[in-house]
């Protein structure tokens, strides 16, 4: 099992580069640190949610709602930028705001059970509703600038967003090796029986991943708010299914259970490159989509045929 | 390494044919290449002296030879008739005659001697209806060999019993059988020939009348496996168990039971005599409507399984597959599931802790891993059980239960496990052994209790239980 997710991402990694080195003979540009930066600062709210998006799927779960707790965060942490322009306060606003929100699916799915993908497909229009009712569809712009410092501002001339980006991407993939919780969750997405039959509260451990993932898309959406400076309604539409994408290019077993956050930070990152080496390419933006669909394909038969190989190891004893 | 190794089979019609041996000493291969699904490297398969050779399944079923599978490969949804009916022709055009195909179908389990409702879903039949629909629908579809893989292993003694006598009326019927099972004892009982495999090869073919269960156990294992020999249990040790009244609405109704430390108590009902839910009652997975259960005189808070485990219960659950192991993960992950509270450190899972744990109860339990990182879906079924006792072991429980701790194991493991459930219960262990195998909840016990129906109907001492008694207590009713 280890060595093929090891192989896995070395095979991300090799495509990644492959996508550079490629591109970049025809446009050196392409390959160049101040596009990469730019396309790793694209890269950060798929990338961060879907860091979220696998502790759900790796845990037996799905979370649908993550492209309204993203605009509901960005429009929390935006209306406090404009109207009271403490940039800490904002971006707290953003983050629990996305965290009590998480907290609602984590309630109706573990004490309600409702099952997970009905509960967040309900409660991503809830969101969204409500965040269109409250903000009338207007705009909200006029941010502070305090507060757009987190979006833009820079070290090492990498924007902060991505080093947020590269610190989420190593706690959760730290957290879910090393600590009982993330067992916990890889076991759960196992075999939950057996888990509860194990004397473990499994539905504490659920929880908390709708939990997570409502903080980690509720970071996503401070930072796109604090990069963009405005922020309407509409905004993260279908965002859910690009994290999705990242998430099962990732190697993420859509059934739960197995994955690797190295994996799913891979393939985030990989699928923005495919899709900006295509703008650069100069290809029909209508033909961006159905090829970044035919890589999720490729991407999601390869882990099958994987697994199908191994089941007939396992069944020839 | 070959799966099957010059082996050589001949099943007469009219006839039963055993096929036993160790797990992977390569039974189920041999019946995925007579039943089509497996094409061999070399050798031949003639049927009436006829040398045929299959595309698939589906082939091999048109020549008239049919595998019923261990798992059920019945569609859930439809019901008993159309999976009695399925593959073969029912259509005149387009049109199902439906009464008629109700009649046939009822014909067919009427020919097998069973009650099978055709018009319920086979979700809702029993195991042993899904079975009889599974042989029905091989016999509407004419066949003259039937291969039956592991058939009784799901079904408890009195349904056993009936299918034993529906692959005799088989043979008689002129068909051709070959029983694939763990179960010596139904073997030895129903069959005509047996043939041992080990290790891909076959040990020998002999008329049943010559052969005993211990003779099968010496060839499938290639050497002698000493009886276990009870022994006398202290009558005044403490009460490890105590079972007040316990009641689960519709399921369980005033079960008391006491089991004393050092000793094992077996319990044996049919499916849905609730033996299984007392279990799960006991650990706390269920929470009783009313009664008690204590462990060494302390109360436990109904319910909770954590506060079980705290008194020092441990629970080995019945489906390995589908209750215990966690398939995705190695064994060393599988072992400490259920400690992983006492590993960790801060947040964190003490890695080394947790190896040499497990690396002791691998050891200990003589599991056959390549290492404590192997997956343990790739582990055989004895070795399986091994890990999943492994995990509630490293909880050091005070009482153990277990539910079917043999099942789908073969004849080794089956007497290893034996052999540890007794050691544990010599350190003062009291353990509650639930089994539908009665030669194993006869030899293991010290006390069997039988239920039916939510209660207890019978209790027997060492000694005084036989297969006879235990199930007419069980079905309630004498059996002639």
């Amino acid at each position: 099992m280890k060595r093929t997710i090891v192989r896995r991402e070395a095979l991300l990694a090799l495509l990644l580069v492959a996508t550079f080195v490629v591109v970049g003979q025809q446009y050196p540009r392409f390959a160049g640190f101040s596009n990469i930066t730019n396309l790793l600062w694209d890269t950060v709210p798929v990338g961060i949610i879907a860091v979220g998006m696998a502790i759900v799927i790796i845990g037996g779960g799905i979370d649908i709602s993550v492209g309204s707790i993203f605009v509901a965060s960005a429009i929390m942490a935006g209306l406090v930028a404009r109207d009271v322009g403490n940039p800490v306060l904002s971006a707290l606003t953003g983050i629990i705001g996305g965290g009590v929100l998480g907290a609602i699916n984590a309630g109706l799915i573990t004490k309600f059970k409702i099952p997970p993908i009905v509960a967040t497909l309900a409660t991503m229009s809830l969101f969204r509703g409500v965040m269109t009712e409250l903000t009338k569809s207007q705009i909200i712009d006029h941010l502070q600038g305090s507060f757009m410092a987190i979006g833009r501002s820079k070290s090492l001339g990498v924007p902060t967003p991505v080093w947020v980006m590269f610190a989420v991407f190593i706690v959760v993939a730290l957290g879910m090796h090393f600590t009982g919780f993330g067992r916990v969750i890889y076991s759960v997405g196992g075999n939950e029986r057996a888990v509860r039959l194990s004397g473990i509260r499994v539905e504490r451990y659920q929880a908390l991943t709708y939990v997570i993932s409502g903080v980690l898309a509720g970071i996503a959406g401070t930072l796109s708010v604090a990069r963009t400076g405005t922020v309407t309604p509409v905004a993260g539409t279908g965002l859910e299914l690009l994290v999705i994408g990242a998430v099962v290019v990732g190697g993420t077993s859509i059934f739960g259970g197995e994955g690797t956050i190295l994996g799913v930070a891979l393939a985030a990152v990989l699928l923005q490159t495919i899709r900006s080496a295509l703008v650069v390419l100069g290809i029909d933006p209508a033909w961006q989509d159905a090829i970044v669909g035919i890589v999720i394909i490729v991407a999601v038969s390869i882990f099958v045929i994987g697994q199908r190989r191994r089941e007939r190891m396992v069944s020839r004893t | 390494m070959r799966a099957l190794d010059h082996v050589s089979v001949e099943l007469a019609a009219g006839e039963i044919h055993g096929i036993v041996g160790e797990n992977g000493a390569g039974k189920s291969t041999l019946v995925e290449i007579i039943g089509g699904a497996i094409r061999a490297d070399r050798g031949t398969i003639e049927l009436g002296g006829e040398p045929l050779v299959f595309s698939g399944p589906s082939d091999a079923r048109a020549r008239g030879i049919a595998v019923v599978h261990q798992e059920f490969h019945s569609l859930l949804h439809l019901s008993a008739t159309e999976n009695v009916l399925l593959g073969s022709r029912t259509t005149s055009g387009v049109i199902v005659n439906w009464p008629k195909a109700h009649k046939e179908a009822e014909a067919v389990f009427g020919e097998l001697g069973v009650e099978v409702d055709v018009h319920s879903p086979m979700r809702s039949l029993k195991p042993a209806q899904r079975k009889f629909t599974e042989i029905a629908n091989a016999l509407y579809g004419a066949a003259s060999v039937i291969l039956l893989d592991e058939p009784t292993a799901a079904l408890d003694p009195d349904d056993s019993d009936r299918l034993l006598r529906v692959m005799r009326l088989l043979a008689e019927r002129g068909l051709a059988v070959a029983f694939v099972s763990h179960r010596l004892e139904e073997v030895i009982r129903v069959t005509d020939q047996v043939t041992v495999l080990r290790d891909g090869r076959k040990v020998g073919t002999w008329p049943t009348r010559e052969a005993s269960v211990t003779t099968l156990i010496r060839h499938m294992v290639g050497r002698e496996l000493e009886e276990i020999k009870p022994q006398t249990k202290d009558s005044n040790a403490a009460i490890a168990l105590d079972v007040d009244g316990a009641a689960l609405r519709g399921i369980l109704d005033d079960v008391s039971l006491q089991v004393r430390a050092g000793e094992i108590v077996g319990i044996c009902g049919l499916l849905g005599s609730g033996r299984s839910e007392l279990a799960r009652a006991i650990f706390g997975a269920l929470p009783l409507d009313r009664g008690n259960v204590s462990v060494f005189g302390r109360q436990l808070r109904p319910g909770s399984t954590s506060h079980a485990m705290a008194a020092g219960v441990a629970f080995v659950p019945p489906n390995r597959k589908e209750d215990g192991l966690i398939s995705t993960m190695d064994v060393q992950s599988n072992i400490s599931l259920a400690v992983l509270r006492r590993l960790k450190r801060h947040l964190l899972v003490d890695r080394k802790r947790e190896r040499s744990l497990s690396r002791a109860f691998v050891k200990r339990l003589r599991v056959a891993a390549t290492g404590i990182d192997q997956p343990v879906e790739t582990l055989s079924g004895g070795n399986q059980q091994k890990v999943l006792i492994a995990r509630w072991l490293a909880t050091e429980p005070r009482v153990l239960i277990v539910d079917e701790p043999t099942q789908g194991v073969d004849v080794g493991a089956k007497f290893e496990i034996h052999q540890l459930i007794n050691e544990l219960a010599d350190a003062g262990m009291g353990v509650l052994l639930i089994s539908s195998d009665l030669p194993e909840l006869l030899t293991m016990s010290d006390r069997v209790l039988v239920m039916r129906s939510g209660r207890v109907s019978g209790e027997f001492c060492r000694g005084e239980a036989t297969q006879e008694s235990v199930i007419a207590a069980a079905s309630g009713h004498c059996l002639s």
